[in-house]
């Protein structure tokens, strides 16, 4: 069942992000950005604190990018680091101010208990990784098959074409109507098919 | 506090008066707070969309892009390998003092009424109602976590094999079940399901009861979902359905509220199968004695009232309602009125105790009904 989803966990992908690439990061920024602002903006009920605490996640993951391993779960990992990062928020946003009235105090403690809920966070983590997995899946099967068998499996065209029964130049279509699909319908992956096409 | 009121205030529609009794609502136990919890959780994975339609990603990509390239500056002048041995020291020694701890537990005898939780390694856990744990597996990752009545499993892990958990919920209490694949379960009393902590990709999805339970199944037409109950499987591909499968009962129950589903009896060779096809709002009866199956329309609120907690019976024979009652209080009931046992009844309850449900019997019907001294309840005629 290779064929269901595109793995961004893909291991070509995660030594990408190791070495620093600038259009991996984009692709991985373009891809998660907007979903984890919408979590931080969760857990800290506030537009303006979410903006910063996502920039600066990014900036961690790119500061630490080394510390990816091929077996990272990259879904896992920046929920984590997001997560990690708005409970940092909250607690030094305590520190910062010492006088705060009995309602904040109050919210601040339903913030902060949601945000250790584990079973809570499972949930959210899970979406939002169906989430990302939807939007890619957006293509039509047979194309991303053979998208996927070459672009993230790295096999050679006429490696596909004899495995699946199709002609070279079948594939050669596929993959070109995988692009032009996902460029219609998902002008924020065409930085990852650059990634790949450079690969 | 109902869910409407917390939810107006999750989306932050309420005015301060109503925010702050939602507050103090969350902060006065534990159970609210993990209930709020849920409910928040739920919204926010509800939502993405709203949020996606409003950020301009290439801006804040700009934003990023700026100062990432100052770190790779500075970076270039300091080595990283200082930064990652010390974090791999702090997080190994970590990890060495918390097995060691479990590891120094007692076995603890596991109390007769608890709802239990058997892992892979057939240790069983006792998962207390309103508090929260964590599933781990073998490596000591966490593939599942509790919240209150509710355990949720993670969809991310790999696993190579199938690895099974079992929940088992004791009579008089109900649980809440979120399989890896997103499938919602909701265990009623007196019943156990054992499922895979991760489903596998090439593979059908399968889980086994006893007992009943709502399932809620997570569409994936690649993989069917397929309940083992008792003489009956269960095949579906994305849908809601209430399966009653209680070894005492005589009948296993398979009541469709959405979708589709397949039934066939288990033990049959695979080509001889018959199947029968199911549809919303119809039910469907195994006679486990002669493994005939019946298709009847019926009252999916009958059904699936249990899940909010009431107890519903029409035109319902007494002898069935005490089982009911037996399960969903988690008494012993013994009716010496064998008269009685074939009468029908129709009749709902919610919140009542059990003295208070057979005193509504009583009423109609000339019972009277005691504890005796091992705390079972007899019911004799007036």
């Amino acid at each position: 069942m290779e064929s269901r989803s595109i793995n961004i966990n893909a291991n070509s992908f995660i030594l990408l992000l190791r070495k620093g690439d600038n259009r991996a990061f984009e692709t991985l920024f373009r891809l998660y950005y907007d979903k984890l602002f919408h979590i931080a903006k969760g857990y800290l009920d506030s537009h303006e604190d979410a903006e910063g605490v996502v920039q600066n996640t990014f900036l961690k993951i790119w500061e630490y990018r080394l510390k990816l391993e091929v077996s990272t779960n990259l879904n896992g990992y920046l929920y984590a680091m997001t997560k990690n990062a708005c409970l940092d928020h909250l607690k030094h946003q305590k520190i910062k101010n010492n006088y705060i009235d009995l309602r904040q105090h109050k919210k601040r403690m339903i913030q902060y208990q949601f945000l250790k809920d584990e079973a809570a966070s499972l949930l959210l983590k899970n979406e939002l990784e169906r989430k990302i997995i939807q939007g890619l899946d957006l293509l039509p099967e047979k194309c991303k098959k053979v998208f996927v068998k070459s672009r993230m499996e790295g096999l050679k065209h006429h490696e596909i074409a004899k495995l699946m029964g199709i002609s070279k130049r079948t594939v050669d279509n596929h993959i070109a109507n995988a692009l032009r699909h996902m460029r219609l319908h998902l002008r924020e992956f065409l930085s990852l098919i650059f990634i790949i096409l450079l690969k | 506090m109902s869910t409407e009121e917390i939810l107006k205030y999750i989306k932050g529609d309420a005015s301060t008066e109503e925010a702050k009794q939602v507050e103090d609502w969350i902060i006065s136990s534990d159970l609210n707070a993990k209930k709020y919890n849920l409910l928040k959780s739920q919204f926010i994975a509800a939502t993405f969309n709203q949020t996606t339609d409003t950020v301009e990603v290439g801006r804040e990509y700009e934003a990023f892009s700026k100062k990432a390239q100052q770190i790779k500056r500075i970076q270039g002048l300091r080595s990283l390998l200082k930064y990652a041995a010390s974090i791999i020291l702090v997080f190994g020694t970590g990890y060495i003092l918390y097995t060691a701890n479990l590891d120094d537990q007692e076995p603890v005898p596991i109390p007769e009424n608890a709802i239990t939780l058997q892992t892979a390694d057939d240790k069983i856990m006792v998962i207390s109602e309103n508090g929260t744990a964590q599933v781990l597996d073998k490596q000591g990752n966490i593939v599942g976590a509790q919240s209150g009545s509710k355990l949720v499993y993670d969809n991310a892990p790999v696993l190579e094999e199938l690895v099974y958990n079992t929940l088992t919920v004791p009579y008089g209490k109900t649980f809440d079940l979120q399989l890896s694949d997103g499938t919602k379960v909701t265990l009623n009393a007196g019943s156990s399901i054992k499922y895979p902590v991760k489903f596998l990709k090439d593979i059908h999805r399968e889980v086994f009861l006893i007992g009943e339970a709502f399932f809620d199944v997570a569409h994936d037409v690649e993989h069917q979902f397929v309940v083992n109950a008792d003489q009956m499987d269960i095949t579906v591909l994305g849908t809601k359905f209430n399966v009653s499968s209680y070894p005492e009962d005589a009948m296993v129950n398979t009541v469709l509220v959405e979708g589709s589903v397949q039934i066939s009896p288990t033990d049959e060779d695979q080509d001889m199968k018959t199947n029968t096809r199911l549809e919303p709002g119809f039910k469907a009866s195994l006679e486990k004695s002669n493994g005939q199956v019946t298709i009847d329309e019926a009252d999916i609120s009958l059904h699936t009232a249990w899940i909010n907690g009431k107890i519903v019976f029409r035109h319902t024979p007494f002898k069935n309602i005490v089982k009911k009652l037996e399960r969903h209080y988690d008494v012993e009931i013994i009716n010496n009125n064998q008269l009685l046992d074939n009468e029908v009844f129709t009749a709902s309850f919610d919140i009542e105790t059990i003295e208070e449900v057979l005193a509504t019997f009583s009423k109609t019907y000339p019972i009277h009904y005691q504890y005796n001294e091992i705390k079972q309840l007899v019911i004799n005629s007036n």
